[in-house]
C-alpha cells in the first residue's frame, strides 16, 4: 500500500477517535470505571471493621499486659512509650483508611475531569 | 444485621495501570467496533463488555501482553455478534420471503429518484469515504488492517488478537490493501 493512502486511511481513523462525541466519550468512561471495579476485591466494610478493629484491640491488649507493669509512662531512648506502641499495634486500622483514600483521590480527580468545560474524555 | 457491602474497590496500584491501558485503548475499541457493526450502540456494548472480560480474565497478566489480549477479546465479541447478526438476518430474510409472496409488486420496484450508492459517496466527506472503505471490508480482512495498520500490532499479536494463524493474518491484510487500493484511487497518487 502506498504511503499516501495508508497515511489517508490512519488519519480518517484517527480523526473519528479523537471527535467522539460526549455522550460516547461518557459511556466509555463509565465502562472502564465499571470494568476496573469489577477488577478490584469487594470487601463487607461491616466485616473489614470487624475484622481491623478486633486484630487492633487485641494487639493493643497484649501488648499492654506484656509491657505496661514494668514501663514508664513517658518511656526513654530505648524504651518507647507505651503510647507509642498502642499506636502501632492498631495501625492495621490506619492502614485500611489509607488505603481506601488513594483511592478517593483518584475518584475525585477523575470527577473534577469530568467537571471541566468540554472536559468528559 | 446484614452487612454492609461498600461501594468503593479496594485500592490497588493496579487500578491505575489498568485505568491507564483502558482509556489509551478505549477510543480504538469503539471505532473498530463501530466500523463492524456500523451501530455506536453496538459498539459500545461490545467495548463495554471486552473491557469487563478483559479485566475479569487478564488484568493479572503482565502488562506488555494487555493490548493484544484485550483486543483478542474485543474482536472474539465482535465476530461472536457478526455471527448471531447473519444468523438473525437468515431468519429475517426467510420470513420476508413468506410474507413477499402477497405484497404489491410495485412496492418491490426500486426506487428511481434515490441516487446510486457510489453517488451518494460523492457527497460524504474524504474522511468518511476513507471510513466506508474500511468498513465494507469483509470482517477479518478489516481486523487485521485494524489491529495491524492502525492500532499497530505486529503479525503474531494480531494473529493471536484475530485466534488464527501468522500467515492468515499476512493473507487477510494482504486481500485488505487490494480492495482499498481499488477503491480509494483517488487518494493514490
Amino acid at each position: 500500500m502506498n504511503d499516501r493512502l495508508q497515511r489517508s486511511l490512519i488519519g480518517a481513523l484517527d480523526e473519528r477517535a479523537r471527535d467522539l462525541d460526549g455522550a460516547t466519550l461518557s459511556r466509555l468512561r463509565q465502562a472502564r470505571f465499571h470494568a476496573i471495579e469489577q477488577a478490584t476485591p469487594r470487601r463487607s466494610r461491616h466485616q473489614a471493621l470487624l475484622w481491623s478493629g478486633g486484630l487492633g484491640l487485641a494487639g493493643a491488649a497484649l501488648i499492654a499486659v506484656l509491657l505496661l507493669p514494668g514501663m514508664d509512662r513517658q518511656g526513654t531512648l530505648d524504651t518507647p512509650a507505651a503510647d507509642e506502641l498502642i499506636e502501632v499495634a492498631t495501625l492495621g486500622v490506619e492502614l485500611e483508611v489509607i488505603e481506601e483514600l488513594e483511592f478517593y483521590e483518584w475518584l475525585s480527580a477523575q470527577s473534577l475531569e469530568d467537571e471541566r468545560p468540554g472536559g468528559a474524555a | 444485621m446484614s452487612p454492609i457491602v461498600s461501594d468503593a474497590p479496594v485500592a490497588s496500584p493496579r487500578y491505575r495501570d489498568l485505568d491507564a491501558f483502558l482509556g489509551e485503548v478505549e477510543r480504538r475499541a469503539f471505532v473498530m467496533a463501530e466500523l463492524a457493526t456500523r451501530d455506536p450502540d453496538e459498539a459500545l456494548d461490545l467495548v463495554q463488555d471486552a473491557m469487563l472480560a478483559f479485566v475479569k480474565r487478564y488484568s493479572g497478566k503482565p502488562q506488555a501482553e494487555w493490548a493484544p489480549l484485550f483486543h483478542r477479546v474485543l474482536q472474539n465479541r465482535i465476530r461472536d455478534w457478526a455471527r448471531r447478526r447473519e444468523v438473525r438476518n437468515r431468519w429475517t430474510a426467510w420470513l420476508h420471503r413468506s410474507e413477499d409472496d402477497e405484497t404489491d409488486p410495485l412496492q418491490q420496484a426500486p426506487d428511481t429518484r434515490q441516487r446510486p450508492i457510489d453517488d451518494q459517496l460523492d457527497g460524504l466527506a474524504a474522511a468518511e469515504r476513507l471510513r466506508k472503505a474500511v468498513a465494507d471490508l469483509p470482517l477479518r480482512q478489516q481486523q487485521a488492517f485494524l489491529l495491524r495498520m492502525w492500532e499497530g500490532l505486529d503479525v503474531r499479536e494480531t494473529a493471536r488478537a484475530m485466534g488464527c494463524s501468522d500467515g492468515s493474518v499476512k493473507t487477510h491484510l494482504s486481500r485488505a490493501m487490494g480492495s482499498l487500493r481499488e477503491r480509494l484511487q483517488e487518494f493514490q497518487p
